[in-house]
């Protein structure tokens, strides 16, 4: 049984439908990427997989139940983790306060979620930033923020929603090598939507592809590269060149 | 740590000045003659409960509340009539009003959790003013004299604890004084448990919450269950000091202003409104000294001006600039433990919270 | 029967004005989102403007905008300019929502209380020769004042209209409420639009003002009430929407007059209120307001 799995997913906002019938299924120690250009309904899907949204019809089913009508709080404690396309720290909480937030969710102690705030923050590499509130970070501190936050729910799946958008080519690189230890050491499954796709290629294992809600392509990133509709739809002329 | 231990830490600054803080709290009524000077003090400690109890929704919680005189206006008109009916014990009257007050405040703060920003703060406007509107024209409530706008004059049933009513200022004061560390020390366990984060992590972004298992809803309902029990407390207190409660005192509009100024004023930490009553109270009684009852509210120009300040260059409240001051103090005085703040600009600070 | 068309004609009259006050507090919040708790106070500012002009200078009401609009508006824009947008720019940064309201109350305090040391608690009445003309249709008795009021407001509300959706800088200003980004990079500068708004405020009130002197009296609260009912009635109409700031004020004048006639003012007052929470918590976004 896979881990997540939507059947005709859809959702419509008057007249516009965002996403339209899709279906897909992630299984247990997957990293699934999820592109498309601009607009094309990923957000939307990550909204409606956390609560954020109701589907106007389809259904999720994630560990063998259904997720839908279930808002974020309650898919939060299912155990799906998230982080946001434009990012929302909290603004007025030093990183730790953050983190603990997030750890919170599995105990009521004050130590405990500290420490295991510490720890994650160790994990993904906050520990040097952790008493400075999180209005005066860069970009890619709070990217990574929000990671930790959610990682420190325990989650077993995680979604990620362009935590790569804006960072330089180190910053890059140090995010892949974060999301690969989350995937192998803490063995938790992830989504992630990304524009950089040098990242999504290197660290995918299958890929789908959504162009104005409807899912145009699935499989390896390889083959999905190479799919001319792909190509057609989002990627361009000269992509495929760069991706192989 | 044991009692020797203390003693030996009382010759640092860090530990002798607030020991001497308490001591002329504790004192105060002795160290004046002046009964005016101890119904200022009164005053002082009671906005410094009531902002407290408005803090834990509004600063803890970021649910900005302009309606919180309702809370108070209702704990004091309930044990008001229980003791003017049913001869009952304002410290049982304080308990009942006290709950009533949580029922309503949950009551009304349910349905209004889900509004935003300045909607909200408009919902907590309109309900006060409905509460306001209601008991200032209704003058019987069956057997009940609520008598209106005109208000309730207490009776005197005799000068004892059992009444709580006295013949001098002092037992009020030092009511008011332990009403006001109860206060504190409830805001402190709520700031430092898994609730106050909760609460923070809410007013700061409430879908990022979310996104972390935050009930937010069922955080703000307790918070407000809270709060507004607090809030009930205080009114009883102030029914039974003043000795009048009225519809045009207690529940109007500038007297809710005035406890979220406190609140806002000091800043959303726990000493925030503490801080925030002791700085604000004394300017709207000297004003009322210095004026007297010919311009009542003007005080509030000085308010508006100190709020306008406060938002626009220290959005943290007045609290985090005097901790700086307080602990370059310290470590000018010798304080071992604060000597890093003899350079540091600012305490880091977080969970603070602030106004956004 | 005479009873009820009166009621209902002054509910009319009432209501329009009392949508003219509205529409400057709806303009504030559909272009910058901000909810003005100063707003009450302004009014009652353009309203001493109005009466010492009137009592001072011998001059007639309504004629008092001639040179009380300039003024106020450019007390709006610098308003605007030196204490809202800085705290308005660190808003919108941090994206709160309360910073920007709070100020507007600690505005409201300093103004409501500085005309309280200024000009007393009294209550002032400026009493000129039209305040007490009355019209007898039939049974049917309705103030002239008032009527002016209820006529001229509907004919400001559609010019500020018309002004908004015609002219350049209207449909900057409306632009620049849809999306402020957008705006900028069109090189509009959208905190000077910002100030232009905080005045075009100002001036919908200190017409307001003009309109109200002959019959009502000015008090340094006298603008809190009309600040109550203006929440109301942009609420009720949608925030942010100029129409629907016009509905809601005939809605609630309608109400208030109605409501005052059979029952009582009070009534009337607490009715207000309840439609007020009722709105708030079951149609938040209002009868004409977006999503």
């Amino acid at each position: 049984m896979s881990l997540l799995e939507t059947q005709k997913l859809t959702i419509k906002f008057g007249g516009l439908t965002a996403v339209d019938a899709v279906d897909m299924s992630v299984e247990k120690g997957e990293i699934v990427g999820l592109i498309g250009p601009n607009g094309a309904g990923k957000t939307t899907l990550f909204n409606m997989l956390t609560g954020v949204y109701q589907p106007t019809s389809g259904t999720i089913i994630f560990k063998g139940g259904t997720l839908t009508k279930l808002n974020p709080t309650k898919v939060s404690r299912l155990g799906i983790g998230r982080t946001f396309q434009i990012v929302k720290p909290f603004q007025l909480m030093t990183v730790l306060e953050n983190v603990m937030i997030g750890s919170f969710s599995k105990t009521n102690s004050m130590a405990v979620a500290e420490k295991k705030a510490l720890e994650v923050m160790d994990f993904v590499g906050l520990t040097s930033v952790k008493s400075i509130q999180a209005r005066n970070l860069t970009l890619a501190h709070k990217k990574r923020i929000e990671l930790a936050r959610a990682l420190a729910t325990e989650p077993e799946l995680i979604l990620l929603d362009e935590v790569m958008a804006g960072l330089n080519p180190t910053e890059v690189n140090e995010v892949i090598d974060v999301i690969r230890k989350i995937n192998s050491q803490k063995k938790i499954t992830i989504i992630l939507v990304e524009h950089v796709m040098q990242a999504v290629m290197a660290l995918s294992q299958r890929i789908y592809v959504l162009n104005s809600g409807k899912k145009i392509a699935e499989g390896v990133p390889t083959d999905v590269a190479n799919n001319p509709e792909v190509i057609k739809a989002y990627l361009g002329g000269g992509y495929t060149h760069a991706a192989s | 740590m044991n009692e020797k231990n203390i003693i030996a830490k009382l010759r640092y600054p860090s530990y002798y000045i607030p020991a001497l803080a308490i001591l002329i709290l504790i004192f105060f009524p002795f160290l004046t003659n002046n009964e005016y000077i101890v119904q200022v003090g009164i005053m002082v400690l009671l906005f410094a409960v009531m902002g407290s109890g408005w803090n834990i929704i509004a600063g803890f919680g970021g649910q900005l509340s302009l309606g919180h005189a309702a809370f108070v206006g209702i704990g004091a008109y309930v044990s008001t009539l229980l003791f003017v009916y049913l001869d009952l014990t304002p410290w049982i009257g304080m308990l009942v009003g006290a709950v009533v007050s949580a029922i309503f405040g949950v009551i009304v703060g349910y349905p209004c959790f889900k509004l935003k920003g300045a909607y909200y703060a408009l919902a907590t406007i309109a309900y006060g003013e409905l509460v306001r509107i209601f008991i200032q024209n209704t003058n019987q409530i069956g057997p009940i004299d609520l008598k209106g706008a005109q208000g309730i004059l207490l009776p005197i049933k005799g000068h004892s604890w059992f009444w709580f009513q006295f013949d001098t200022k002092a037992p009020y004061y030092y009511i008011a004084l332990v009403m006001m560390f109860l206060a504190i020390l409830l805001c402190y366990k709520i700031k430092n448990s898994k609730f106050g984060y909760y609460l923070a992590a809410i007013g700061d972004n409430q879908d990022a919450a979310a996104s972390l298992g935050v009930d937010s809803s069922r955080m703000k309902v307790y918070a407000a269950a809270i709060s507004s029990f607090v809030m009930g407390i205080a009114g009883t207190f102030y029914a039974q000091f003043l000795l009048y409660i009225g519809p045009q005192s207690l529940l109007v509009d500038t007297f809710s202003t005035e406890i979220a100024l406190v609140g806002i004023i000091g800043g959303a930490e726990v000493m925030g409104p503490i801080i925030g009553a002791f700085l604000l109270t004394p300017i709207s009684e000297a004003t009322r000294i210095l004026l007297g009852g010919r311009f009542i509210g003007v005080h509030l120009v000085v308010y508006g001006a100190i709020l306008m300040a406060v938002i626009t260059y220290a959005p943290s409240g007045i609290l985090p600039y005097l901790k700086k001051v307080y602990y370059k103090f310290l470590a000018l005085l010798g304080d071992p433990q604060y000597q890093d703040y003899r350079t540091i600009k600012a305490p880091a600070k977080g969970l603070g919270g602030g106004i956004k | 029967m005479g009873t009820m068309t009166e009621a209902t004609i002054n509910g009319l009259f009432m209501g329009s004005l009392y949508g003219l006050i509205a529409v400057g507090l709806s303009l504030v919040f559909g272009v910058m989102k901000v909810v003005n708790f100063a707003h009450g106070s302004l009014l009652t500012i353009c309203m001493y403007a109005v009466y010492y002009l009137v009592m001072k200078a011998n001059w007639n009401s309504y004629l008092t905008p001639i040179l009380v609009v300039p003024l106020l508006f450019i007390f709006g824009y610098v308003v605007q300019s030196k204490i809202i947008n800085p705290v308005l720019k660190r808003e919108f940064e941090l994206g709160g929502g309360h910073a920007v309201i709070l100020l507007t109350v600690g505005m409201m305090l300093v103004m409501e209380n500085l005309c309280l040391l200024f000009f007393g608690a009294y209550y002032k009445v400026a009493q000129v020769p039209i305040s007490s003309l009355t019209l007898n249709i039939g049974n049917i008795v309705i103030s002239v004042p008032r009527m002016i009021a209820g006529i001229v407001s509907v004919i400001l509300i559609f010019l500020l209209y018309a002004f908004l959706n015609k002219t350049d800088m209207g449909k900057a200003i409306r632009a620049t409420g849809q999306d402020r980004e957008a705006v900028r990079l069109m090189g509009i500068n959208d905190f000077k639009i910002y100030n232009i708004s905080f005045g075009i405020c100002f001036i919908m009130l200190t017409l307001a003002a003009a309109l109200m002197i002959p019959m009502y009296y000015v008090h340094p609260s006298a603008g809190k009430i009309f600040e109550l009912r203006s929440f109301v009635i942009v609420v009720l109409g949608g925030l942010g929407s100029l129409n629907g700031a016009f509905l809601g004020g005939i809605i609630i004048g309608l109400i208030e007059s109605v409501t005052a006639q059979f029952l009582s003012a009070t009534t009337a007052e607490f009715l207000i209120f309840l439609v007020f929470i009722l709105v708030l918590l079951l149609k938040p976004n209002g009868l004409l307001g977006k999503k």
